[in-house]
Parts: C-alpha cells; sequence; structure tokens
C-alpha cells in the first residue's frame, strides 16, 4: 500500500484499471453484436424501397460458409435498413459489404437518394461496387448463398480472367459521386442479369459475352430469417425446382443526372467500352474478307491490350477530340470454305495491309456507332467534356457562354478516330 | 548547458510536427473551400513557414547556448519577453487541443464504433503527464524511436496514392484565380506554424557538422512531399469527392487488393495515432516550457497537471465535436495565430542585432 | 614510553616475532579458541603434529580442502624440515620447508576467515600469526555448456560456479597485460568474492569508479548469485527490465570486455554481469558471430519480429475481436466467428485463461522430474489443445495465438520473464481499451525505456539515439570487418577495434 502511495501515477493507472475491467469482461464480441453484411440489394416496390440484405451466418464448419438474405421494407433505404435490423436484433456492419444492386425501378429517379445513407455511414462504403438487374435485385443477390461464390467474388472472378472479353470495369459508389459532382454527370453502372432455370442441366449462358466463371447456383434462401443455420442449399441440377444462375451479357445502364437514361445492349456496350481506357479486352469479327491469303473468310481477332489518348481542342470555334487507340491483337479464329488445312502462319504473319485497314475500318465503324449512341442519347460517359474542362478551360468556357448548349455540349463534338493496331504472336 | 538533443531527433520532431495534423481533416476542408488549387496555397504557406525557420535558425546560430527566453530577454527585456512566451503558451495549448480533439474524431471514425471520450482521454492524459515530466531528451529519444514508421507510414500512403493518381485532375490550374482564394486560406493559419516548437530547443541541441544545410533541406523535403501529398489526394479522389475527411488513411483504399485481403488503412490508423500521440506529447512540453519561462521554474508537478486539465477541459466544452472545433478555429483563433506565426519571427529577426553578449544559458529542464 | 615504541618498530619489522608479546603463542590454546570460535563444528579439524619438537597445528575444514594436498604438500615436508630447528618460525617454514605455491602468512584475525574459505592454516608454538595454505577442493561441475546458451557453431564451454575456473577460462582468451582484474568481497555471512574484469585502457573510469561505490556501500547478510550484485548496481532495481547484461559463456564475456565493458564474476553463480548494458545485447546471440552475417541479419530480424508477436498478438486478438472486427479480412473473420461461437467466455477471459494454463504448464514442465516429462506434455497438450476446444471452453484461434505468442517468448532467453509480463499487461490493456489503447501502452513503455539510462548509456542505444556507426551490429549484423569501430554508444576510451592494411597502397583503413 505505502509502495503504491509513493508511486502516484502506478495508482493512477490501476485505479482506471479496475474500473475498465467490468466492461472488459462484459462486453461481448462485435461480430455478436453487428451483422456482417456482405451484399446489398434495392428493388423499388411501388413507392416504397425494398431493401435486401445478403448476410454472413455463422458455422460450426468452415468448410463452406453460407450466406443469408434479410429484407423489409421502407420509404428510404435508411428506413428498410433499420426494419432489417430490428427484424435481425444486431446493428448492420457495411464493413464488408461489396456490392449493391439495385433494378431498373430503383433508379428510374433520384439515383442519389439510394446511395446517400451508405456515404454517411462510418465503415468506408466507397468501394462498394454498383450492379444493376433488371428485374428483382433480390433474386440476383440471392442467387448464391456460398461466400466463395457470391455474386462480388464473381464479378471479381470476371473482371480479372482472360475469358471475359467485354467485361466494363466495374464502378464503386465512389465513382458514382466523382461523375455526379463533374462536368458529365454520367455514369455507366455494369448490367448483371438472372436466368431462371427449370430442372436439368441450365445451359451455359447466352451469347459470346457471357460470364465464363459461372456460380454454384442454387435455390432461393430463405427471406426475413433471422441469423439461425439457414444450410447452404446444394446444386439440384436433377430437381424440378427452379435455379437461377448470374447472366452477364456485359450490357450497361447508363445514369445521368440521377436518373436512369438508358440500357445499352450487349453489342452497344462494346462499341463504347473501346473509348475505356480500363477495359482493354474486347473482340473484333471481320466477315467475308479476302486478300492475296484469304477468300470470303470470317476471322475473329483478340484484342488483349488497348490504349487510349484523347486530345482537345477547338478549330474555328468548334470543339473537337481526336481519339488515339492502339490496340494489340491476335487471331483468334478463322473460318474460310477456301482454306484446305488450317494454316496458322498465314494470318500469324502475314497481314497484310488491307487486312490492317479493313481491322481499322471495322473499330472506327464501331466507335462511330457509339458516339452517334452517345450523342443522339445526350450521354458523356467518355467524359469528354470534362477534358475540354481540364485542358481547354478558357475557350470552354468562352464557346459555352457564345453557344448556351452545356447540356448537349456532347453533341457538337467532332470526334476523329485514329487507330493504331499492334500485331501480336 | 547539457546538450540533450541531437541534430537528428530535433529534425524528427520538426518533421512530426509539420506533418502529423495536415493530412487529415485539411485536404477535405479545403478542397470543400478552396477546391483543387489548395496544394498550391498550402505549399506557399509551408514555404512561409520555412522562411520562418530560417529566421529562428539564424537565431539558433548566433547564440548557440542561450535558451529561447533568454534570447527574448536580451532584445525585449524581461516583461515583453514573459508577455511572447505566454503568447505562445497560448498557441501551443490551442494546439494541443486541436491535436486532442482531431485524434479522437479521427479514431472515432475510423477504428471505433463508438469511442467513449473517458475511455480516450485518461490514458492519454496519464501517459503524458508521464511523459511530460521525464527529461527533455527522453521525450527526443521517444520521436526518434517512432518518427521513422510515421514517415514510412506517410511515405507508403504517398506512394500508393500516386500509383492511382490522375493529376490531369488538377486541372485546370487556379481557375478562379490566385487571390480570390487568400482571404479564405488565411483562416486555416491555425494548421500551420508548427516550426514554432523549434524554440523549445534552443540552446540544448547539439550542433553537428552541416547544421544548418541539413535541417534546411530535411524540412524543405517534407514541404514539398506534404504539398504533393495534397496534390495526390485531390488528383486521386478528385476535388470534389465527398467524404474523404482522414485522408492519409482515406487513400490507402485505392489499392486493387484492399476488397479481398481486407483494408489495411487500420494500419496506417494505428501509425498515424502515433504521429498525433507524439504530436500532443511534444506541445504539451512546448506549453509546459513556455509557462515555466513565463511563470518561473517552481511547482512544475502542478504545471504540468493544470495544462493537461486545461486541454480536457477545452475538449469537453466543445464536446469533442471536430466540425466545432474548427468552425472555432477558423473564426476565432486564425488572427492570434497568424500573429504568432509570422509576427514574432519577424519582430526577432528585426530586433536580432540586439543582442551583443553570449551568455551561458541556466538549466531549464529538471532533471530526476 | 620509549621502550613500547621501540617495540611497536620493531613488531613492525618482525610481525610474526612472539617479541616481548603478552599474547599466549601456545598452539594448543590458541586451537582451542579457534575451534570455539566456529562452534566446535565436528567437521573443523585440527591436527597436532611437531614439527622438529616444535608444537604445530593445522586447522582445516574437513569438506572443502583437498585431503591428499596436504598430507603431500603440507604435512610430510614439515615432517621433514630443513632449517635451523631451535629457531622454527613462520618464514623458514613458508620459504624452505612447504612445497605449495599458494602459500602466505596471515595475521591472527584473517585465521578464521581463511579456515572458513578452505584454506589450511598452520599454527605453530610461539609464532604470531599463522600461515594459510590454499587447498580449496569444493566441489564443483565441470565446464560444460549451458542449457540456455546452445549455439550451432562455436566455443561451448559455459561459466562454472567457482570464480577460480571463471577467471581462468577468461584469461585463457584475454591474454594482454591491460586486462585488469580488481577483486571486492560483499556479505557479512558468505564473504563472497566479487572480481572486476575489464581493459584498462578501453574501459571508461567513471563506469569502474561508480560499480566499485555501489557494491561498497551496500551492507548485506549474503550474496548467493550474481543477480543480487545485478540488484545492487541497477539504477531502478524495482523496474521489470534488467538494466545490466548477464552472459553464461566466456566468449560471450571476452567479446563484451574487449568492447570495453566491465565485466562482474561473483563466485557460485555461472552467471556473469556485464555492464553497460543496452537492450540491444538480448538480440544479439553469440551465434550471430560464429556464422555468416547475413543469416544472422536474418534472424536478428526475425527475433524482433518475434517479440512482436509474443507481446502484441494476444492483445490483438482481444482487441479486434471486441472493438475492431471490420478490419479483418472477411474469410480470417469468418473463421475467427465460426469458431468463437458458444462459447461461455468472452475473448478477454478466454485469452487470459489460456495464458495462465501455459504458464502453469511452463513452470510445472521446469520442476517436474524427468521421467514424467513425457506424461506431462501429453496431459497439457491434450487438456489444452483438444479437450478444451472440443469441450467449448476456448477457440482454437485463441489457443493458437497464445501457444505462438508463448512460444515466441523463448526466442529472446533473456528477455522472457519481461516478455511474460508485458504480454499480461497488452493483454490487459487490448482488452479494455482496443487497438489505441495497445499503441497508447506502446508509448509508454517506450518512453519508460528511454529514460533509462544504465551508466551513461542510452537503453535504446544504437536506435535511439541514433549512434549511426554502431547501426553495423544492431538490428542487422555485417561482417566482422565491416565493425571496425569502437562501440559509441557506450562510453569508452577507444575509437577503432582494428585497421586492415591495404596491401596494394600500403595503407592503413
Amino acid at each position: 500500500m505505502k509502495y503504491l502511495w509513493k508511486n502516484k501515477t502506478l495508482l493512477i493507472i490501476l485505479i482506471f484499471a479496475f474500473w475498465l475491467v467490468p466492461q472488459a469482461i462484459s462486453i461481448p464480441e462485435q461480430s455478436r453484436t453487428e451483422t456482417i453484411v456482405t451484399g446489398v440489394a434495392i428493388d423499388k416496390v411501388e413507392n416504397d424501397y425494398e431493401v435486401t440484405l445478403q448476410y454472413i451466418v455463422p458455422h460450426a464448419s468452415t468448410s463452406s460458409q453460407s450466406l443469408n438474405l434479410s429484407s423489409d421494407k421502407g420509404k428510404t433505404i435508411d428506413e428498410a435498413i433499420s426494419k432489417v435490423n430490428a427484424k435481425l436484433g444486431k446493428f448492420s456492419g457495411f464493413a464488408h459489404c461489396r456490392v449493391l444492386v439495385f433494378n431498373e425501378k430503383a433508379c428510374e429517379e433520384n439515383f442519389t437518394k439510394l446511395l446517400d445513407s451508405f456515404l454517411r455511414k462510418k465503415t468506408n462504403t466507397n468501394n462498394i461496387i454498383l450492379i444493376n438487374t433488371k428485374d428483382s435485385a433480390k433474386d440476383l443477390l440471392g442467387a448464391s448463398d456460398n461466400l466463395d461464390s457470391n455474386l462480388y467474388s464473381y464479378l471479381n472472378n470476371n473482371a480479372h480472367s482472360d475469358e471475359l472479353k467485354n467485361q466494363g470495369d466495374l464502378k464503386s459508389i465512389g465513382d458514382y459521386y466523382v461523375s455526379y459532382l463533374g462536368p458529365s454527370k454520367t455514369l455507366a453502372v455494369n448490367v448483371v442479369d438472372i436466368e431462371k432455370e427449370s430442372g436439368g442441366d441450365s445451359p451455359s449462358g447466352s451469347g459470346d459475352n457471357s460470364g465464363g466463371g459461372g456460380s454454384n447456383s442454387s435455390s432461393n434462401s430463405s427471406q426475413g430469417d433471422n441469423g439461425g443455420s439457414g444450410g447452404s442449399q446444394s446444386n439440384s441440377s436433377q430437381s424440378s425446382e427452379e435455379k437461377k444462375q448470374i447472366k452477364n451479357e456485359g450490357k450497361l445502364l447508363i445514369i445521368k443526372n440521377q436518373k436512369k437514361l438508358l440500357t445499352l445492349s450487349a453489342e452497344d456496350s462494346k462499341n463504347l467500352n473501346l473509348f475505356n481506357q480500363n477495359v482493354k479486352k474486347s473482340n473484333l469479327q471481320i466477315k467475308d474478307f479476302s486478300d492475296e491469303n484469304l477468300v470470303n473468310a470470317d476471322i475473329t481477332f483478340d484484342i488483349y491490350d488497348k490504349s487510349v489518348k484523347t486530345k482537345v481542342y477547338f478549330r474555328n470555334n468548334e470543339p473537337y477530340c481526336d481519339i488515339y487507340l492502339k490496340i494489340h491483337l491476335r487471331t483468334s479464329e478463322v473460318f474460310s470454305n477456301s482454306l484446305d488445312k488450317t494454316d496458322y502462319e498465314v494470318l500469324q504473319q502475314k497481314y497484310t495491309d488491307k487486312l490492317f485497314d479493313e481491322i481499322r475500318r471495322e473499330i472506327i465503324n464501331r466507335m462511330q456507332s457509339a458516339e452517334r449512341n452517345f450523342k443522339d442519347n445526350n450521354y458523356d460517359v467518355i467524359n469528354c467534356e470534362e477534358a475540354f474542362y481540364k485542358f481547354k478551360n478558357g475557350e470552354y468556357k468562352k464557346y459555352l457562354k457564345l453557344n448556351n448548349n452545356k447540356e448537349e455540349f456532347i453533341k457538337y463534338v467532332h470526334f476523329n478516330y485514329y487507330v493504331d493496331i499492334a500485331k501480336g504472336a | 548547458m547539457k546538450k540533450l538533443v541531437s541534430q537528428r531527433q530535433l529534425i524528427l520532431i520538426l518533421i512530426i510536427s509539420l506533418v502529423a495534423l495536415k493530412v487529415l481533416l485539411l485536404p477535405s476542408l479545403l478542397a470543400k473551400e478552396i477546391g483543387r488549387d489548395a496544394y498550391i496555397y498550402v505549399l506557399i504557406a509551408l514555404l512561409f513557414d520555412f522562411f520562418m525557420l530560417l529566421i529562428f535558425l539564424f537565431l539558433f546560430n548566433k547564440n548557440p547556448d542561450l535558451s529561447f527566453y533568454q534570447i527574448l530577454e536580451k532584445m525585449f527585456g524581461c516583461m515583453i519577453a514573459r508577455i511572447m512566451m505566454f503568447a505562445l503558451f497560448l498557441f501551443f495549448l490551442m494546439k494541443c487541443w486541436g491535436a486532442f480533439v482531431t485524434n479522437y474524431s479521427y479514431l472515432n471514425e475510423n477504428l471505433y464504433t463508438s469511442l467513449k471520450w473517458y475511455t480516450y482521454c485518461f490514458p492519454i492524459l496519464i501517459i503524458v503527464f508521464f511523459i511530460a515530466r521525464l527529461k527533455v531528451n527522453a521525450l527526443a529519444r521517444l520521436v526518434e524511436f517512432f518518427a521513422p514508421i510515421v514517415i514510412i507510414g506517410f511515405l507508403v500512403s504517398l506512394l500508393v496514392g500516386i500509383r492511382k493518381a490522375d493529376y490531369t485532375n488538377l486541372l485546370p490550374i487556379l481557375e478562379n484565380g490566385f487571390f480570390g482564394n487568400f482571404s479564405i486560406f488565411f483562416k486555416y493559419s491555425f494548421w500551420f506554424g508548427d516550426y514554432l516548437i523549434f524554440i523549445v530547443f534552443f540552446g540544448n541541441t547539439k550542433v553537428e557538422k552541416k547544421f544548418n544545410i541539413t535541417i534546411s533541406t530535411t524540412i524543405l523535403i517534407a514541404i514539398v512531399l506534404i504539398a504533393l501529398f495534397f496534390a495526390t489526394i485531390f488528383s486521386v479522389f478528385s476535388y470534389n469527392s465527398v467524404s474523404h475527411t482522414n485522408s492519409i488513411s482515406d487513400i490507402l483504399q485505392v489499392l486493387p487488393s484492399t476488397a479481398d485481403i481486407g483494408s489495411f488503412d487500420w494500419v496506417l490508423i494505428l501509425v498515424w495515432d502515433m504521429a498525433l500521440f507524439l504530436y500532443f506529447a511534444i506541445y504539451i512540453l512546448g506549453a509546459f516550457y513556455s509557462f515555466r519561462q513565463t511563470f518561473g521554474k517552481k511547482y512544475d508537478l502542478i504545471t504540468t497537471s493544470a495544462i493537461l486539465i486545461v486541454v480536457l477541459i477545452l475538449a469537453i466544452i466543445v464536446n469533442f465535436d471536430i466540425e466545432l472545433s474548427i468552425s472555432l478555429a477558423k473564426k476565432y483563433f486564425w488572427i492570434f495565430s497568424l500573429s504568432i506565426e509570422y509576427g514574432i519571427p519577424i519582430l526577432l529577426f528585426l530586433f536580432s542585432p540586439m543582442i551583443k553578449r553570449r551568455d551561458k544559458a541556466d538549466e531549464i529542464f529538471m532533471e530526476k | 614510553m620509549i621502550v613500547p615504541f621501540f617495540i611497536s618498530i620493531i613488531k613492525n619489522i618482525y610481525p610474526h616475532t612472539n617479541f616481548m608479546s603478552n599474547k599466549n603463542l601456545s598452539v594448543e590454546k590458541k586451537s582451542k579458541e579457534i575451534l570455539s570460535s566456529l562452534q566446535n563444528n565436528s567437521d573443523v579439524i585440527a591436527k597436532y603434529f611437531f614439527i622438529a619438537k616444535t608444537p604445530a597445528c593445522l586447522i582445516f575444514v574437513d569438506e572443502i580442502v583437498k585431503q591428499d594436498e596436504i598430507s603431500l604438500n603440507i604435512i610430510n615436508p614439515l615432517n621433514n624440515f630443513v632449517g635451523d630447528k631451535k629457531k622454527i618460525d613462520l618464514d623458514s617454514i613458508l620459504n624452505k620447508n612447504v612445497s605449495l605455491c599458494n602459500a602466505s602468512l596471515i595475521l591472527e584475525d584473517e585465521i578464521l576467515i581463511k579456515i572458513l574459505k578452505g584454506y589450511a592454516v598452520l599454527l605453530v608454538e610461539n609464532c604470531e600469526g599463522a600461515i594459510a595454505f590454499n587447498v580449496v577442493g569444493y566441489e564443483q561441475r565441470s565446464v560444460e555448456e549451458p542449457p540456455s546458451s546452445t549455439v550451432i557453431s562455436g566455443p561451448r564451454e559455459g561459466f562454472t560456479e567457482s570464480i577460480k575456473t571463471n577467471i581462468g577460462l577468461i584469461r585463457k582468451r584475454l591474454v594482454s597485460k591491460k586486462l585488469k582484474i580488481e577483486d571486492c568481497e560483499l556479505g557479512e555471512r558468505t564473504k563472497t568474492a566479487i572480481k572486476l574484469v575489464y581493459f584498462d585502457d578501453l574501459v571508461d573510469s567513471d563506469i569502474v569508479a561508480q560499480i566499485k561505490k555501489r557494491i561498497s556501500r551496500v551492507k548485506i547478510d549474503g550474496v548467493i548469485d550474481s543477480y543480487y550484485i545485478g540488484t545492487i548496481l541497477e539504477n531502478k532495481p524495482n523496474s521489470i527490465f534488467r538494466q545490466v547484461g548477464n552472459c553464461e559463456k566466456p566468449d560471450i564475456a571476452c567479446s563484451k570486455i574487449l568492447e570495453g565493458r566491465v565485466a562482474i564474476l561473483v563466485d557460485g553463480s555461472p552467471i556473469v554481469l556485464t555492464v553497460p548494458f543496452v537492450l540491444i545485447e538480448d538480440f544479439q546471440s553469440s551465434n550471430d558471430y560464429y556464422s555468416e552475417s547475413h543469416r544472422s541479419s536474418m534472424l536478428r530480424v526475425l527475433r524482433i519480429i518475434a517479440l512482436i508477436m509474443s507481446i502484441y498478438f494476444p492483445a490483438m486478438f482481444i482487441a479486434l475481436q471486441l472493438y475492431h472486427y471490420k478490419v479483418l479480412p472477411l474469410k480470417f473473420l469468418v473463421t475467427i466467428i465460426d469458431t468463437t461461437q458458444n462459447l461461455p467466455l468472452n475473448p478477454f477471459l478466454e485469452v487470459f485463461f489460456i495464458i495462465i494454463l501455459f504458464d502453469i504448464l511452463f513452470e510445472a514442465s521446469i520442476r517436474m522430474p524427468k521421467y514424467l516429462g513425457i506424461a506431462v506434455s501429453i496431459v497439457g497438450a491434450l487438456i489444452l489443445g483438444d479437450t478444451a476446444v472440443k469441450a467449448g471452453l476456448v477457440s482454437p484461434p485463441g489457443v493458437m495465438i497464445v501457444a505462438m505468442s508463448a512460444i515466441t517468448i523463448y526466442i529472446i532467453p533473456n528477455q522472457s520473464s519481461q516478455i511474460s509480463i508485458l504480454r499480461f499487461i497488452f493483454a490487459f490493456i487490448g482488452g479494455t481499451l482496443g487497438f489505441h489503447g495497445i499503441i497508447i501502452g506502446s508509448m509508454f513503455l517506450v518512453a519508460y525505456l528511454c529514460n533509462f539510462d544504465c551508466f551513461g548509456t542510452p537503453y535504446f542505444a544504437p536506435y535511439s539515439p541514433f549512434v549511426k556507426s554502431d547501426q553495423k551490429d544492431a538490428f542487422i549484423k555485417e561482417n566482422i570487418f565491416e565493425m571496425r569501430n569502437m562501440p559509441q554508444s557506450f562510453p569508452n576510451q577507444k575509437e577503432r577495434r582494428f585497421s586492415i592494411e591495404n596491401k596494394k597502397r600500403g595503407n592503413k583503413k
């Protein structure tokens, strides 16, 4: 006691320690008071928002991890989440939330309303990926109830996969706000759907743009259940129950001024992605081509790398945008009736000038098609206006003053395309 | 006078005081009011601080054995010297309060679901009380021990940001002109003027070879890196992005593998917790030193406790609310900080020829 | 008055001669006095014999002398006395008759101490004083490798409890006229011999003076081990951190002496103390100096990582679960959640429970008879590792974390007790305050240690304060030939260790 009295710092520390010990003993682990949410789905149902949270259900066995869904409705997103929290009996922790799915109806007006609640959370939610789906966001989220093959894993694998050529880069909540607060106010969000199959083996997806990864599809998880042991639903390929498979055709949803503008088809998205520096991969088809080596051949090229540079300037008070595209491609398929044998070396080493020109022409056509699309629909997802704002600020402001057409600036930009092709092995 | 602090320790103390508070809230505050050009203003303000530091270096070299108070005494006399020391005491106290509240908000926002104020306050205050009672070389060694970790954390954060930065987001430069934002920028003077902590180490720092060049070069590099950090933050998140209130840890969110293997920013949050603690400890020492010079050497224990209690009370008054603290700093404290940061060095420079004799300094820190 | 004056002068010249002294110099009476002073213990032997008809008595303690030496080198020669048989005095016995090298004349008041220290003391009729023969023959351990300092390559000799042997081991390696060995003695009832060993031209004289001063101002009953001396020398003896270095091997002691430190040897202890001490010494193993420098550097870094693991892992485990679960990667988090389902204890109590169990197991294994060791380890492994987890009392991650922490403590054996205490403290802090508390606690710890000065040496040197030249043997270890300067972290007199001649230019570097 005397020793303690002499050493006052130690005494104060001990007093403080005894005060804190009961607290430390009594508080449970945070994971018991907070739900670990891995995905959010927002559906607009009449005038309400239905928010579905996909959360982890603890299991004794760690071999497979199952995810449950719980949803509720509310006038606002925050209200709906509070109701779900009340249902689950825990707070929702969004620290591990990776994906936010919304259906088309939810983004028809005031898209920012969907995201505002997430932005204001303490945890970092800027990296939550935005995904649009046509029908039910809840169904898409619940298409996989396994942690190893949930929606986010599927998308992430696809984004890095060599097999998928048309996947746009994934946009997050942070990206939305950057574009919303910028000049263009436009964002392109990936569209992922579900293909419902009943019984038997399901097809592997439509078109040549389908997701190569595929997930372990399973039947729908229970709705509105509390924590419990919701068992993982195994793949029942022989059962007659409805099976859901994630289908990614590479479509894009354009959101402008907080509203949905339009959904681009897979083809249009592919063309638009040619402008996108982050989408390195694509493919190209040339039909009915003839030159000194080939007659009426259908050739498919695989673009495996690409760089896009933009140069903006004014000429005669008109805005011009030169796009310099450098692509690296290799031949992936040749079909020609005239070929007796597959002459592998013909196209690998002997690209003729005519073929190069044809490739350029095809690419420029596609880019012009995309240009027509965004000019007709008046959206600037390629950030052209922002480039003028940054690099030619004075002239840009002068132009706007003179022409008073800020809302349709993109329509008056003249695009020139320059394609450089580097042939790969 | 015993030379308790080495040149390297002094440099690290100056770097910590320069960097610690600036890279948290300041970037987003400036982004909201000034926009993407804020890094230019920050660079200019830091260069001004650097010039003031050069004035102090000049004084220091002229009188290597005198304490700062003795220099003031020789220039202005006892009364004015005490008034100036008291003003510096208030300045340091303000900085302590700023660091104290900022650290609380930083931890509450980033690391804890909810952090009770007493759980945060009392450990820090007890330990800073203990550290303030040590010799100054013990504190200098403490800073020397942790400063490299802080510097590495800062550089990692900067490098990650540079990798992902699109510097074209800084264009167009000075769209609204240069002087338009200057009046706004003056209100942020609270966050600058950290070189003033140098006064605590007058007279007890070992002058090694190339002292001036080493300090000047290192501080200049630090200033450039801080300005680059601001530019990088604005480039990465684009000047108009919303919720990046704690830039030093937010910048790690752009790591590509962040989502897969967990967020790394908690490591940097802990490193910056260290930096803020060191900053707080250094400025408590500064406040203690200036108070002691103003009112004499008695009752050191009471002085230290009183300073800490005052900081705590000031923090409780604003309810640990960072928004309120910032608005107070911008509304009321900016004039005071501006006059201290630039007024004192300029006065010193003008009156420096008045010091004629070199006398030995008396012992200014207690020894156990 | 004049006569006593002259008597005193003559006594100074011939101290052992009975010159008009009033003292009774009868051997029989003297020996009986001595035996009664020694409690008439049965192991104190008094052998009476004649040296050419003059009575003499040899007194010694039976268990601690070499009987053979007494017979061969003392009694036999004396039985064949050479010299003037009418005038037998101690000088003639010592100089002409005894073949034992280590014998000396002693005064009356030294007789008892010498007997108790293992000397054989010879009393001769009518001679004042006595002769003490060094026939000390304690049973002692042989020189073998100490269990806590095993090496893969390098010397394997270790110190023993005999100070004489230990000095011999040092002298074997340090062959220099500048080597100084100073004697001290401490302990009222143990009279423990203490020796300070250092190089006169290397060590800072203030350090030696301080050591002697601190030893001399203490009045203690007995000194059993060098730990007592260590406590006396420390600035803050109540601190859990030691401020005095120690080693069990002569090669380590010699290398420290060569660096300008003082080695303190204590009779009865195989642990040799060295001062000044810096914390980095505990991260240096003798193996580092006898193997490749890259490997040594890697191991040093590993030791630091092990230190961090042992202190912080339990604390972080608790803090992560209670306050900061969101920083864990998802799959990690899921694993932990799954395994901590339905546990009766919260993480704070769980970790403390496991730590206490582990410490009990370790303590039991030290004191256990060896033949029971295997049974206990099986029981420990089963109880802790398997049954407790299966019973749902503790979680596997918890057991794993604490086990890792427990094992990594012993990578730095000299700091094991400190680390185990710190582990408890930080686990407590982590549980009550979370990560912020751990950071603040670390700040406090480092600040506390930065305030340590051991004989003018900062505790964290050469890292804080930064000493550039010592970085070559701090957290990384360079080649021996790169370390040309003496350590600058503590005061010493010399700057350079060695120099190498440049063969081409003939210049010394």
